[in-house]
């Protein structure tokens, strides 16, 4: 059956019922491709009302919320079957699905249960002559492929979309038209939550920050990783980590950027004693700038980065701390 | 209970790749591995049997072509028992939702209680295919999880939260993605280099699982490669010596302040 010229985004909330900031992006490409095809934005939110009526706000004409508390208790196998009877209902044009875990989780499951073509780790859409083209970047980010859907048009098609890739934009005055979806009969069951634990201190977001400064090896100790906190809260941003100082135990596995952590794009990347190896360049590469800090000129993220500062980060970064405060009045 | 691990043959993260003229790998040109986070898939089925928690066979299910077997002696060395290859020329270009039928297709001709997965892979960040398996065949999945237990007819983990971690759960038979998070996988031994060797890996091919070889590959995709590109890397590469701290510091101010940076 062929699709209508719609373009969805589907929305995850957080533990207080909030969309999450990746899902307000979605909701507002989805509007602007949509704008392109000649149809609506619209959005999937696996949540309450509330949350649904917030991304009203966001560009999507119509929005769904799956409210039904068994997403909770499982979170992928509800959500999942939901999500699948909307598009197999309405016949979206394309769906645009958060790369995240849980995002992912559902993306697979649709596919699996749809038949539905599918573009993973999306950095782009553009849409041209009514066709729509998705970048992935492939081999550990050393290629960007382009892709286009064979099957757009006569089914829907999903891209699931790396944070960073569109701005959210919100309009207070714009109310979507928000109704309720229902859980179907048929959900094939995912995972059973048995607790849900909070950390003292909580995860950070590193997906979601405009301001990323991460700390490696060179740092020289654990003790030393406060610095890089430092920076960080005089540039308004995130802490990431390298794999070796998490594998030493410095800072938790949450905070790891690289191959096997987490892939960031902040605007402001500052690398502060990290030598750039592969593993974490794959993790990092696409941050907006990069600034590195290291004593050794021959480092390789000095081959990938816009500002090389070659010295000792136990001296510079200090002081930087204290310039910025100072150039922002506020020491 | 036996477990299956579903493992991806992928070119070295380290290895410098070349292009062939039609913009496609030179795969030939790169050293293969086993996808990193499929060893810790690997390295937990392994240590789920060790636990005593099961008791049968381990067995590791690639799709990949015929020299992927190089890749798999890798995994077989690391202590898997046997292994199955599912290879085709058919089967080249293959998309996510074909990816995932031969996968299902295959896990239908084994006797498993639990497919184990990495969570992703380093050649196509992926993370897509467990659960597009585990629906194809019914199944629940227990996603990006460490901390693997097996208990009482269940795979239970932790799974990272935004506060925190979540405690989740499925009965076998299911599907377990694990994360690099779950365990440190070990180096091949030598005398398990020496019994890989002499490990059966069966072949199987599109035909073998009944599925029609124009509904995979690059004629059954349901997406098509348009074009690949070296992505832009040229930066600015300023570099800046530092002199006394206040001075270095000023200058790297300045240069945030240029870019609307603070």
């Amino acid at each position: 059956m062929a699709t209508n010229n719609d373009v969805w985004a589907i929305v995850e909330t957080d533990f207080a019922g909030r969309p999450k900031r990746l899902g307000l992006e979605l909701v507002s490409m989805a509007a602007q491709l949509a704008g392109q095809y000649g149809g609506q934005g619209g959005a999937v939110v696996i949540g309450p009302r509330e949350a649904a009526e917030t991304v009203g706000q966001y560009g999507a004409a119509n929005v769904f919320y799956v409210g039904d508390e068994r997403c909770k208790s499982d979170l992928v196998g509800p959500a999942a079957a939901a999500i699948s009877a909307l598009i197999s209902q309405h016949n979206p044009r394309l769906v645009l699905l958060p790369s995240t875990p849980l995002g992912k989780d559902w993306a697979g499951r649709i596919c699996g249960r749809l038949g539905l073509a599918i573009n993973a780790d999306t950095i782009d859409v553009t849409v041209d002559g009514g066709k729509a083209t998705a970048v992935t970047p492939a081999f550990n980010g050393s290629l960007r492929v382009s892709a286009q859907f064979k099957t757009e048009g006569e089914q829907t098609v999903l891209a699931v979309v790396r944070p960073g890739v569109a701005t959210s934009t919100r309009n207070e005055g714009a109310a979507a038209n928000v109704q309720e979806a229902p859980v179907p009969g048929d959900v094939t069951p995912g995972m059973t939550v048995v607790e849900r634990v909070a950390e003292k201190g909580g995860v950070p977001d590193l997906a979601g920050a405009q301001v990323i400064v991460a700390g490696g090896r060179g740092l020289g100790s654990a003790e030393k990783f406060e610095m890089v906190r430092e920076l960080a809260d005089s540039l308004g941003g995130a802490v990431g980590a390298t794999r070796a100082i998490v594998d030493m135990g410095w800072i938790p596995y949450s905070y790891q950027i690289g191959q096997t952590g987490k892939t960031v794009r902040p605007k402001l990347y500052v690398a502060v004693g990290i030598s750039g190896e592969i593993q974490h360049k794959v993790g990092m590469q696409t941050s907006g700038t990069i600034i590195a800090i290291n004593k050794d000129a021959n480092a390789p993220i000095f081959q990938f980065c816009d500002l090389a500062v070659v010295g000792d980060l136990h001296q510079v970064v200090p002081a930087l701390v204290a310039e910025i405060n100072r150039r922002k009045g506020t020491a | 209970m036996n477990i299956v691990v579903c493992m991806k043959s992928v070119p070295d993260t380290t290895a410098e790749k070349r292009l062939l003229p039609d913009g496609t790998l030179d795969r030939a040109s790169v050293a293969a591995v086993i996808n990193p986070w499929d060893e810790y898939a690997i390295e937990e089925a392994l240590r789920i049997r060790e636990s005593g928690a099961a008791t049968g066979e381990i067995v590791l299910l690639c799709m990949g072509p015929e020299n992927s077997t190089e890749t798999i002696r890798k995994g077989l060395a690391m202590g898997a028992d046997r292994a199955v290859l599912v290879a085709d020329p058919a089967l080249h270009g293959s998309d996510m939702w074909a990816t995932a039928r031969v996968l299902a297709a295959a896990l239908k001709t084994l006797q498993f209680d639990i497919v184990m997965f990495g969570s992703q892979s380093t050649d196509a960040g992926g993370g897509i295919i467990y659960n597009a398996v585990a629906e194809m065949l019914g199944l629940p999945a227990v996603t990006w999880i460490n901390e693997v237990s097996v208990q009482g007819g269940k795979v239970r983990g932790k799974r990272g939260s935004d506060v925190g971690y979540d405690v989740v759960e499925a009965p076998v038979p299911c599907v377990v993605s694990v994360t690099q998070t779950a365990n440190e996988p070990r180096y091949p031994s030598l005398p398990g280099i020496m019994k890989a060797k002499k490990k059966e890996i069966a072949n199987h091919n599109v035909a073998s699982l009944g599925i029609d070889a124009s509904e995979v590959g690059l004629s059954g995709a349901k997406s098509q490669v348009t074009g690949t590109e070296r992505p832009q890397t040229a930066r600015a590469n300023q570099i800046l010596k530092a002199e006394d701290p206040a001075t270095t510091a000023a200058a790297i101010a300045d240069f945030l302040e240029s870019k609307k940076l603070i």
